[in-house]
């Protein structure tokens, strides 16, 4: 017997409201921190490219170099 | 597999493995379904504040899904979670300075360090007054009556994440029974649990 399992049991079941709430909002950071890895893993090397090619390099010459 | 079908029979280790090779949400849905229940409880315990334990709830899945890949498997999910638990916890009480005994070490010096309150005590006290006790007594003795008896962690592991010698911790607990065992009297003048 082991009542600190039961009261914790207990409590899940209480406060499933305000679990739900949590679930919610967390979901919802969830998809802005997923929109914005997207938003950097698609626009973030083209930022970078652009960057190059305006400072007078280009991608190749950068390939070059790491050889 | 779909992450549905294995919710009951993977351990929470290869979920935390799955979801870093994958980045699918479902397997951390599942890590989220197996343990915010418990972590919200822990909170609502230290923190008395139903708001605050909500809030607290959130702020530690995130930080649990932001450090996922920290983990490093060398103690249990559970024990790792809880040690994120317990120390957002005590943090948010000391910044709040809610409590002091969080961070008082002898806040229970004045005891008789000779008695020995029994475990089955502790265990057998009906659930009801189990709470109001846990609720009356200081956040530092609750805190680690519930590592002990609630999550069942080791005396190693408390130490751990309490930054304690296991003896430290040892009388702690025991300090913690008594200081238990003296409300509980103190509350309900009968002897029956």
């Amino acid at each position: 017997m082991n009542n600190f399992k039961e009261l914790e049991k207990m409590q899940t079941e209480q406060y499933q409201n305000s679990l739900n709430n949590i679930k919610n909002n967390l979901d919802s950071n969830m998809k802005t921190i997923s929109v914005f890895t997207e938003i950097v893993d698609v626009y973030f090397s083209k930022v970078i490219n652009y960057v190059v090619s305006l400072s007078g390099g280009s991608e190749e010459k950068l390939i070059d170099k790491k050889d | 597999m779909m992450a549905t079908d294995i919710s009951k029979k993977i351990s929470d280790e290869e979920l935390v493995k799955l979801y870093l090779e994958s980045q699918n949400v479902a397997y951390f849905t599942i890590l989220y379904k197996r343990y915010s229940g418990k972590i919200f409880g822990k909170s609502l315990s230290l923190l008395k504040s139903e708001s605050e334990a909500e809030d607290a709830t959130q702020d530690i899945m995130m930080k649990i899904l932001m450090n996922l890949a920290k983990f490093s498997g060398k103690s249990r999910f559970s024990t790792w979670i809880y040690s994120i638990t317990y120390n957002y916890c005590i943090d948010f009480l000391r910044r709040k300075k809610k409590d002091p005994s969080v961070y008082v070490d002898d806040f229970l010096e004045n005891l008789d360090v000779e008695e020995e309150v029994e475990d089955t005590f502790l265990l057998e006290v009906n659930v009801r007054r189990l709470k109001k006790i846990l609720d009356e007594i200081p956040s530092g003795d609750k805190t680690i009556l519930l590592m002990k008896y609630q999550d069942e962690m080791s005396i190693k592991e408390i130490g751990g994440i309490l930054d304690k010698s296991e003896s430290a911790i040892k009388m702690k607990i025991k300090r913690a029974k008594q200081k238990f065992k003296k409300t509980y009297k103190a509350t309900y003048k009968e002897d029956t649990i």
